[in-house]
């Protein structure tokens, strides 16, 4: 009896020293790839420039949503693209939306708030570019690959971490256009940190103008990149748009530079597409328009931003969305009857940019935003090729964004020269008449010296590029956007109203101002 | 102690000698006695006396009588309900009468239970926290298929809230909720091992408890307060759940009970009629009028049925002293009252608990197991049966499926060819069990050791299969979908504990101290096949597919404790506890090792000091008590900076070449445990002999380091959120309850006992953000928009609170619908006020309004009986809930008939408010949800005699009526008060028989 209880004692004794012994609760996770194992080879860090790209087309690490890069939105709202889109042409004669969706018909009446969820969301997604594209940049150092003893590697990312700056940049533009002074953070800025200080739009400006100037030999020429990458035609297309809104930016007159940057990119293997509405279709990457695209496609990138937005959402009506090879309509987007009203003869207009309305069963006036049918769609955006067969997917379609494209250096290359930078007039009127040919099938719809006015560019801007997010940039460029300028929806009224003019900025997002108190707002919000 | 143990060696032996003489002669003589109340002499009947091996009952009088019994000295034992055991000595003699009288004294009710505490069990009249036990008899009847919902009502402050689903899910909410992004649900602890709730062996399962079968429970004790959860530490914020289960007892006991029931739906949405609908597309969609048909199709009634549920018990319980046994089995079948919705289980138990080394050690092996098998109706049946035009046929010769469908693919898909079409079906097994051993040290008086080795081990698949036929597979582009969820997980834990229980005169101490380790790994396994291209072989072959995703994650949770608790009590009513919880958890961050967890609380016994001496006051005590614990449901890995490989479908396009990504995504390494600090005052009371008891309690609560998933400052992290410890709110209210035994019916009269319990709780949002601004973090998405959400994390608001533009109303307090400034149109800026008057009505004017969270809650339980019958029921209320009908607000606008060539049906809510467009965050769709519920009501007969002794039959009806002023179908729209084509309630009629011998 008693060598019983003394062996239970023992037993208890001995299980309750194991026991305590274990106090060691670290677990590492298992089924996701951690700092310390991921870059053991250049597919790595191609991988990571590769995310750096996709940020401009997908939403996550699942297509076409799933583990979103951006939270606090819906996923497909986040979309680089869309974004952009959104911000850059809703607010514009360009285009009205017909949704609910929170936020949404703010932007269209130019009465959005600073806890926008559009605008929060554009705003994250051009700082996790940003972000992103710095720990690239940490990533790829020097420093890092003699760590990994990777030293053979560092040719090869000489070029990546230059797409990796220009990339930074291009959202930096995007950044100080849409919202003016914010925070500049680069690699330099560590993780975790405490929130950085306010930069001004100039100096926002003048660190993109520096970063492009230094990366400028580390690209390849123009069009000598892979399509989707960045060379040096997209260098300086984005070098030009800061130049030609300089004055916006910082006050002073640039346009000079632009010529250059623009002589750069016309002089480069760039060629107008015969058709124009062939650069918005299912095939548009083989376009000798695009100098840089955001491509999208129905097999391997897919998205609920992007062309699948654009395309989707200027269906409905009684438009078939079978013949623009979609599943179906999704009843959102159609123009203004002040942007029809900018061709001759309106969607009559012997102006074949026009063929893109469809009008049936629409009317041209908007009563209601809300309703599809009032409004003529634009269904710009397509997912047939040139040859009339279907997109890869009838969801996701396999059209690409272009961002930067031959015409739009064309027209910019007109106006700087108008507006005094040194170019060459009859050069000038020669890239607008291409356009206008091309447009009108032959030369009838050309214009003479005496027509070449800055007014025409602004509205032959809208004609040839509308729904490619320029608009705003242009009137406000034109001082026509807030106080001066009125179309249908502006100001929240039918008819139209002015606004105020510090609309010509978005608000810095609500959520941003809090969780940084070294912003100070936007005036006027 | 060597003494007695050979005193009793000899009498052993010497009883063995004489039982093995035969005896010449029975010497025997007869015991007579009475047993009568100690307080007043008044005699007691059917007590039951047990002496020398042989067991009486008393008759009217108080009497009873033994006889031949053995000549001896024999230890009489009496007991009855609602009396102090009573034993005394007594000798007979050969021949001759022994005579006694048993004096009995009445037992305060309830005083004298034990319950269950976190390691370990006290006397209620000893306990110094919030401690409630809800038993067996006082538990829900009727259809129970989890565990939770035997509670419902029951206990103050404690909010259950089930999703009508059969099976479906449970919240529970002990005094609000205390996180936004960890769980709210409490710690469950099954016979001592706690449960890996939240992690992946019950993923995908329709609820975390639904594996018990509810007639295995002994009882369910909460643990409400921070100093009785605190032995918990960092598992403790939510409060405990201390589930017991059934174990044997000596003799051997058969019991059975089986029930069959049928569930009937309980209200519609109301949708517009054939006619009505076909009204207001005339009025607001004429050029739609084509489209439509001309039948009158109830689209709701179609996709309901009247559900059928079965449910058998059979448990078999026996043994000896010293070692005893339980084994259970139970069947359970319920369908739903929507199609497509089953739950069927196979459940089996065993209790097993032996008595070694002479009674020093005792030996608990407890393990049960489940097979449940769930069907689902399809996502999106409900809402599709909601909103499908009522004009048009169900069928179609023509279509492929067979069943109508709208030309126009943004039509409504028809949940009839949903429903025959998609399988969804889900198989878990489960178990759990223990083995505890208890060793009381022969040597040394009060000292035993306890360890428990738990395990917690489940295995689940549900396959689902969407053909290719189908429209809504055709309209994803991805036609024909098979999908596999696989998901096992296993668990341990170990805990070690001492114990020592002593009285030193007038004090009596108890000290409990220990340690404690868990583990666990889930593996969750999934594989998605689309674009199949045999639909023949449903879910159980993939011959060939377009699209293949394969996602594998692992999860592994260690956690480590160590505790102690002291327990002191002087002169049987001065009464402090103190303990203390040290953990260390695998979800914590490297920055963040060890947590501390204390409490500390003391209650003071009125009634039993000298100059409290009002006779009828049987019970008055008064406690305070503090604590911190800790809320680790969250994901592990949080701490980690992990590289995200991008999948086939989100790659970038380098030329002609696709390149998947990697990103990195955002992490704080300093992440840990949220922590709530607690305050309780309390009042126990009982008169007359605590028939008529109860208590009151106060608590606040500061839920601080609470986890949020927040905007971080632009550039300071690889996304535009991190989850990080940074917010705080503060929970606090007051409980009542209050127990009557208002008819004692001795001999079969009327009985009725009756319990009433209220609460309230006040949450409120304190601040969400390290800079201390206005942070606004939006939650509770809606149907209507994308990303549409409709409530509000807010300072200052209570969780959760409805943000909603204020509708501006007209006389009668209905929204109006005008253009109040005449610019033309009917827009946001007529509608609602602008409440941050910048002269524009946008999304910056939106306001918390009100919230999900009742302002009181009620229950009341009463249990009756007269002779053969017994009647039960109970009530539950909750006043000041809010719900947003997304029903009414999603299909409440005209515009909705123009959005596609294949209107859908719209709401009657729109005929009243005239709506022509979506006004989706409108205060008008905030109802008041205040209701009173008839939770269920049974009635009982008992065969007490004769050859059906043991057999009792019984009738329950559940939801037997509820009165609301809410004008959707059920005002408890699930936890978070969104009321979007939630599961329909149901009234269930069960009949049912038990039988026990």
């Amino acid at each position: 009896m008693r060598t019983h209880r003394f062996k239970a004692l023992l037993l208890f004794a001995g299980v309750l020293l194991v026991g305590t012994g274990c106090t060691d609760t670290l677990t590492e996770p298992k089924s996701t790839i951690t700092e310390a194992n991921v870059f053991t080879n250049l597919d790595a860090y191609r991988s990571f420039l590769a995310k750096l790209y996709a940020g401009l087309v997908t939403t996550g690490q699942e297509g076409p949503a799933g583990q979103a890069d951006i939270q606090g939105i819906d996923e497909g709202f986040s979309q680089y693209v869309r974004g952009l889109w959104q911000l850059q042409t809703l607010p514009t004669d360009e285009a009205v939306i017909g949704w609910g969706d929170a936020g949404l018909p703010e932007l269209n009446t130019q009465l959005w708030a600073a806890t926008n969820q559009f605008v929060n969301a554009f705003y994250a997604r051009i700082f996790f570019q940003i972000t992103q594209a710095n720990e690239f940049l940490r990533q790829s150092t020097d420093e890092k690959l003699a760590e990994r003893g990777q030293q053979d590697l560092a040719s090869t990312l000489r070029q990546f971490r230059a797409e990796a700056r220009f990339l930074r940049a291009l959202s930096y533009w995007h950044g100080l256009d849409l919202f003016g002074d914010i925070p500049l953070v680069d690699e330099t800025f560590p993780i975790g940190a405490t929130p950085p200080e306010q930069s001004t739009r100039e100096q926002i400006y003048s660190f993109v103008l520096s970063e492009l100037e230094e990366i400028g030999n580390e690209l390849p020429l123009p069009g000598a990149a892979q399509y989707g990458r960045a060379d040096q035609g997209a260098l300086s297309m984005l070098l030009a748009k800061l130049y030609m809104n300089a004055e916006v930016y910082t006050g002073g007159s640039e346009y000079a530079n632009a010529i250059i940057e623009l002589d750069n990119v016309i002089s480069g293997p760039y060629e107008l597409m015969p058709v124009y509405g062939d650069n918005f279709l299912a095939d548009n990457h083989r376009s000798p328009e695009f100098i840089f695209a955001v491509p999208q496609d129905g097999t391997h990138t897919r998205t609920w931003g992007g062309t699948t937005f654009l395309s989707h959402a200027a269906l409905g009506g009684a438009i078939n969305a079978a013949d623009f090879g979609l599943d179906f309509a999704w009843w959102g987007l159609r123009v203004t009857p002040d942007f029809v009203g900018l061709f001759p003869g309106g969607a009559d207009s012997p102006d074949g940019r026009t063929d893109i309305f469809f009008t049936e069963g629409q009317t041209l006036e908007i009563g209601s935003v809300s309703n599809f049918t009032e409004g003529y769609a634009a269904p710009k955006y397509r997912n047939v090729t040139s040859t009339g067969a279907m997109g890869s997917h009838p969801t996701f379609p396999d059209v690409d964004f272009p961002m930067f494209r031959l015409a739009d250096a064309y027209l910019m290359y007109a106006e700087a020269t108008l507006r005094g930078g040194g170019g060459f007039r009859d050069q000038a009127l020669a890239y607008v008449n291409a356009l206008r040919t091309r447009a009108y099938g032959d030369a009838s719809g050309n214009i003479t010296d005496s027509e070449l006015t800055l007014d025409f560019i602004l509205d032959e801007r809208a004609r040839e590029l509308f729904w490619e997010a320029h608009r705003r940039v242009d009137l406000v460029r034109y001082g026509q956007f807030t106080t001066d300028g009125v179309w249908a929806w502006k100001g929240g009224v039918q008819q139209g109203q002015t606004t105020a003019e510090f609309r010509n900025l978005y608000p810095l997002p609500s959520n941003e101002i809090l969780a940084n108190p070294n912003l100070t707002q936007n005036s006027g919000y | 102690m060597r003494m007695n143990n050979v005193r009793s060696l000899l009498i052993a032996l010497l009883t063995a000698f004489v039982s093995a003489i035969p005896l010449q002669a029975q010497e025997t003589g007869e015991i007579r006695g009475r047993v009568v109340d100690a307080d007043f002499g008044e005699p007691l009947i059917d007590v039951l006396v047990s002496v020398a091996d042989r067991t009486v009952l008393t008759d009217a009088s108080g009497s009873f009588v033994v006889t031949d019994v053995p000549a001896g000295t024999y230890t009489l034992m009496a007991s009855r309900i609602g009396f102090r055991d009573a034993s005394q000595e007594v000798t007979v003699v050969s021949g001759q009468t022994a005579s006694i009288e048993v004096r009995m004294e009445v037992r305060p009710i309830g005083l004298d239970d034990i319950v269950v505490t976190g390691y370990g069990e006290r006397q209620v009249r000893d306990l110094t926290g919030v401690i409630a036990n809800v038993s067996a008899e006082e538990f829900n009847t009727g259809r129970i298929i989890s565990t939770e919902q035997l509670i419902q009502g029951k206990v103050a402050g404690v909010q259950v809230v089930d999703d009508a689903e059969p099976g479906g899910g449970v919240s529970i909410r002990i005094r609000g909720a205390t996180s936004v992004t960890s769980s709210n649900e409490p710690l469950y602890v099954l016979d001592g091992v706690p449960l890996q709730v939240g992690s992946g062996i019950e993923a995908g399962a329709r609820n975390p408890l639904s594996f018990l079968n509810p007639d295995d429970i002994e009882s369910i004790t909460i643990l409400k307060d921070a100093s009785s959860a605190a032995i918990y530490g960092s598992q403790g914020a939510n409060g405990v759940v201390m589930i017991t289960t059934k174990t044997g007892a000596p003799g051997a006991r058969f019991q059975y009970r089986g029930s069959v029931s049928g569930s009937f739906v309980v209200g519609q949405p109301d949708m517009l009629n054939a006619e009505q609908f076909r009204q207001a597309v005339q009025e607001h969609a004429p050029d739609r009028l084509s489209v439509l048909g001309n039948e009158n199709t109830d689209w709701r009634d179609a996709v309901q049925r009247s559900a059928f549920g079965q449910e058998h018990s059979l448990a078999v319980s026996g043994g000896t002293e010293g070692s005893t046994y339980r084994v259970s089995m139970g069947y359970l079948n319920q369908e739903g009252v929507v199609q497509g919705s089953e739950v069927e289980r196979i459940s089996l138990s065993l209790a097993y608990n032996q008595d070694l080394l002479d009674e020093s050690l005792n030996i608990q092996v407890n393990t049960r197991g489940s097979r449940t098998n769930d069907l689902f109706t399809p996502i999106g049946v409900l809402g599709q049966a909601t909103a499908f035009a009522p004009t048009q046929p169900m069928f179609d010769e023509n279509s492929e499926t067979g069943f109508y469908e709208w030309e126009d693919p943004l039509g409504v898909n028809n949940p009839l060819a949903e429903l025959d079409l998609i399988s969804d079906e889900a198989i878990r097994y489960r178990s759990v069990g223990n083995v505890t051993a208890e060793y009381a040290f022969p040597f040394l008086d009060g000292l035993s050791v306890t360890g428990r080795l738990g395990y917690d081990v489940g295995k689940f698949e549900r396959k689902t299969f969407e053909p290719s036929v189908l429209r809504s597979q055709q309209e994803g582009g991805e036609a024909g979908t098979v999908t596999r969820v696989n998901n096992t997980g296993t668990s341990w834990t170990v805990d070690l504990y001492g114990n020592f229980n002593r009285t030193f005169g007038t004090s009596n101490i108890d000290l409990t101290g220990g340690y404690a380790w868990a583990q666990s790994r889930d593996d969750d396994t999934r594989f998605f096949a689309q674009q199949i291209s045999f639909d023949q072989l449903g879910p159980d072959g993939v011959p060939g597919s377009e699209i293949e995703r394969t996602f594998i994650f692992v999860e592994e949770i260690k956690f480590a404790s160590f505790f102690g608790r002291v327990n002191y009590t002087l002169l049987d009513r001065y009464l402090l506890t103190a303990s203390l919880r040290r953990d260390r958890s695998s979800k914590f961050g490297p920055d963040e090792q060890w947590g501390w967890f204390p409490s500390a609380a003391v209650a003071w016994r009125l009634s039993d000091e000298d100059f409290v001496n009002w006779d009828a006051l049987s019970d008055l005590k008064l406690r305070a008590s503090w604590g911190i614990t800790g809320n680790q449901a969250f994901d592990s890995y949080q701490a980690f900076k992990s590289f995200f490989i991008g999948d086939a479908l989100a790659q970038a396009q380098f030329g002609d070449e696709f390149v998947t990504t990697i990103r990195p995504s955002a992490a704080d390494p300093g992440i840990k445990w949220e922590q709530t600090e607690s305050w309780n005052v309390g009042l126990d009371y009982g008169f007359f002999n605590n028939r008529l008891s109860g208590s009151f309690e106060y608590y606040w609560m500061s839920n601080e380091d609470l986890i949020f998933t927040v905007p971080v400052a632009a550039g300071t992290n690889l996304s535009n959120f991190v989850t990080t410890n940074i917010g705080d709110q503060e929970n606090r209210g007051f409980e009542a309850a209050i127990d009557a035994l208002i008819f004692e019916g001795r001999d079969g009269g009327f009985s009725w006992d009756a319990s009433f319990n209220v609460s309230t709780n006040d949450n409120e949002i304190v601040q969400i953000n390290p800079f201390g601004g206005g942070e606004v973090i939006l939650t509770g998405g809606i149907a209507g928009g994308i990303g549409s959400n409709i409530q509000v994390i807010q300072p200052g608001s209570p969780i959760n609170s409805f943000f909603v533009l204020r509708h501006i109303r007209d006389s009668n307090g209905d929204p109006i619908y005008e253009d109040t400034n005449g610019d033309g149109n009917i827009n946001d800026n007529d509608l609602y006020e602008d409440i941050n008057g910048d002269g524009v009505i946008n999304q910056d004017d939106r306001t918390p309004f009100k919230s999900p969270d009742p302002d009181w809650g009620v229950g009341h339980t009463s249990l009756m009986s007269y002779r053969n019958f017994d009647l039960s029921f109970t009530l539950t209320a909750q006043i000041g809930n809010y719900v947003y009908n997304n029903i009414a607000s999603a299909n409440g606008f005209f515009a909705g008939l123009r959005d596609s060539n294949a209107p859908p049906n719209l709401h009657v809510s729109v005929l009243e408010n005239g709506f022509q467009d979506e006004q989706f965050f409108s205060d008008a769709y905030i109802e008041d949800a205040s209701f009173l519920r008839m939770n269920n009501i049974e009635l009982g007969y008992s065969f007490i005699t004769g050859p059906l002794e043991g057999l009792r039959l019984f009738g329950t009806v559940q939801n037997v009526f509820t009165l609301t002023g809410y004008s959707g179908i059920d005002p408890t729209a699930g936890i978070n008060g969104i009321d979007n084509n939630i599961f329909p309630r149901s009234r269930t009629f069960t009949a049912g028989l038990s039988y026990d011998f």
